[in-house]
């Protein structure tokens, strides 16, 4: 029981994270122990969140847990902590208190500084770039994607794709089938897939052992970046390359296609 | 042709998201105290059912449809939300009981205090425009908005595997959260794609949505105090802001993933509880609000199976402590009661597990 309670601290300890907006909260929550005269405000700020804080730390609580839904998402719990309107509140009640609008202004220019210095802005963040459209996919994705789209004569697309563009792929167009999707990216969850292991974990793309796999799986697109080597120009392997673009090169397997063609292509009718 | 589309489609996003749930929130509107009758609750408390009567449809709909489940979903929602606004608004009509109280005087603001709104509307005006020019990456946007366009253009809900496109079994996880099926509902009225609604068009109605609810529950705390809303609302922008101190905090995914249930549950349903328990601790005898709160435990499990555990936990701690502050066992009872659509989900969702 005591490796739960150290787990469920690890998980409060992450939560908290690199800020000091925790500490400010609790700063909060002492302070209105103090300065809250209203009943049923202190319940609504002290003693029902106190608890749930407790509850979090009881290890039967994570034990529970963990056989009822998942590891991953203990943290979660930490949600039902009204952080934001405790700290908000606390600091109305500070302002409210003083009467000349100097102090006043003063103590809002203060509030302020402690948000912003105990915080962690949330735009300085490495996955938030200027989105290139509406869809706020990649372009390159959507252009490969309208390519393919146009290009293909029956209701069945099957292609691999450059692990960047895994995740929007789909996003885009759900009439395109994946080889491998974003699970296999994910490291922790400990997947594999043939394909995957040739496109990306290799210095040089080996076609022939690639074709082993996806011509039986009847995928008939193979997008590549351009940059990457292959052990042998890919047109030799009955590949077609239809054209590039944004710096993707979009292969058609003929043998795939004319296979499809023959059999089961006219019973999925292309509807776009 | 182009801006008749386009006034056609913000026409849409207007009538599903906006009218309908404020027709529907003049029936439940007419039972809060006269002085609660304001635009803004009708609306909370509209959104609440509508998302609620959602969820009901769509998890029938989801475990019983194998093929055309959009569809069939479309077909029993739409009327339902439809005569249910249409009720709200023939009540309305018939017994006027919210218009009559709609205050259109408006105070006179302090110039302190316009200074201080005028603050929270850039700092609002701001996170608007950096959600709709940035794009937010997230993985798990492959699962959720690919199960909305895989809805939208397959028809099916939850029955393919939204990373590659094979066939699958019901996931049951997160079958019985059908917010991305909102998503392509609206996508269906608006003729949008999915992937545009969730990430372009949602944050834009979300967040402002998420303030809604911050300042009715400022409303709420500072009853005679009044002056004291703009800076809370200052201060809540702020914190939301700069709450990035982990990845896992309510701010982070309010702010960077608004579009995906379990960020709606933060923006929206922990902070709806929040406003309702402060309602009822003001007037426990209202019926409206805990039949509200019912409903609100209800719509939880559109975000996800975990929320509806969350949300329950919430309302038995925060009732029985509003229970023992009153020494009343009816409270504590109707604590029980007002939770029960959750427990009817977890068995639900651990019977189908």
């Amino acid at each position: 029981m005591s490796l739960v309670f150290t787990e469920c601290i690890d998980i409060l300890k992450n939560y908290v994270g690199d800020g000091y907006l925790f500490f400010v909260y609790l700063a909060a929550v002492i302070y209105l122990l103090f300065a809250e005269k209203e009943k049923r405000l202190r319940l609504f700020f002290i003693y029902a969140p106190m608890t749930i804080l407790l509850v979090f730390l009881f290890p039967v609580t994570r034990w529970l847990y963990v056989k009822v839904l998942d590891e991953e998402t203990y943290y979660r719990f930490l949600w039902l902590l009204p952080l934001g309107v405790t700290i908000a509140y606390s600091g109305c009640k500070i302002w409210i208190s003083l009467k000349k609008p100097v102090y006043r202004y003063l103590s809002l220019f203060i509030l302020v500084i402690v948000i912003v210095l105990s915080g962690k802005y949330v735009y300085e963040n490495p996955n938030i770039t200027r989105a290139e459209n509406f869809h706020n996919l990649p372009g390159a994705t959507i252009n490969v994607c309208d390519f393919i789209l146009d290009d293909a004569e029956f209701d069945f697309i099957y292609a691999v794709f450059p692990k960047e563009h895994v995740h929007f792929v789909r996003q885009y167009s759900s009439e395109i089938k994946l080889a491998y999707g974003r699970d296999i990216l994910v490291d922790r969850w400990g997947f594999f897939d043939p394909v995957h292991d040739i496109m990306e974990n290799h210095d040089i793309i080996d076609i022939a052992s690639l074709l082993e796999i996806t011509r039986p799986k009847l995928i008939n697109y193979l997008v590549i970046h351009w940059t990457r080597a292959t052990c042998d120009n890919p047109e030799n392997y009955g590949l077609l390359l239809l054209d590039q673009v944004d710096g993707l090169l979009i292969y058609r397997d003929e043998v795939v296609a004319n296979e499809i063609r023959a059999t089961i292509g006219p019973y999925y009718p292309k509807r776009w | 042709m182009l801006v008749l589309q386009l006034f056609l489609q913000f026409l849409g996003l207007l009538i599903w998201l906006v009218i309908i749930p404020f027709l529907i929130g003049l029936l439940p509107a007419r039972f809060l105290p006269k002085e609660y009758r304001t635009p803004g609750t009708v609306f909370l408390a509209g959104f609440i059912i509508y998302l609620a009567v959602f969820e009901v449809v769509g998890v029938i709909v989801v475990l019983n449809a194998v093929h055309g489940g959009m569809a069939i979903l479309l077909k029993w929602f739409t009327p339902l939300a439809v005569a249910l606004a249409s009720l709200g608004l023939g009540a309305e009509i018939v017994v006027p009981a919210v218009r009559p109280h709609i205050r259109t005087k408006t105070k006179i603001l302090s110039l302190e205090a316009k200074f201080i709104w005028l603050l929270f509307f850039l700092l609002l005006a701001f996170q608007l425009f950096i959600s709709l020019t940035h794009a937010f990456f997230d993985g798990d946007d492959a699962y959720y908005v690919v199960q909305s366009l895989i809805a939208k253009e397959k028809g099916f809900l939850y029955r393919v595997e939204p990373y590659t496109g094979d066939s699958t079994v019901l996931n049951m996880r997160n079958a019985l959260a059908v917010f991305p099926l909102w998503i392509t509902m609206l996508a269906e009225k608006t003729r949008i794609h999915p992937t545009i609604i969730a990430h372009s068009i949602l944050p834009l109605f979300l967040l402002p949505l998420a303030y809604l609810l911050f300042f009715r529950i400022g409303k709420s705390l500072f009853k005679n105090k009044i002056e004291s809303l703009p800076v809370f609302m200052v201060l809540m922008a702020l914190i939301q802001i700069f709450g990035n101190v982990s990845i896992f905090t309510s701010e982070t995914f309010l702010m960077t993933r608004t579009w995906q249930g379990k960020s709606f549950a933060v923006g929206f349903i922990i902070p709806a509880f929040l406003w309702l328990f402060l309602l009822i601790s003001e007037k426990v005898s209202c019926r409206a609000y805990w039949l509200l709160l019912a409903a609100l435990v209800l719509m939880s499990g559109i975000a996800s199976s975990l929320v509806v555990f969350l949300v329950l936990m919430m309302v038995l701690i925060f009732g029985f402590y509003l229970a023992l502050h009153y020494r009343s066992v009816p409270i504590l009872l109707k604590t029980m009661a007002a939770g029960i659509p959750g427990a009817a989900y977890i068995l639900l969702y651990l019977f189908l597990k």
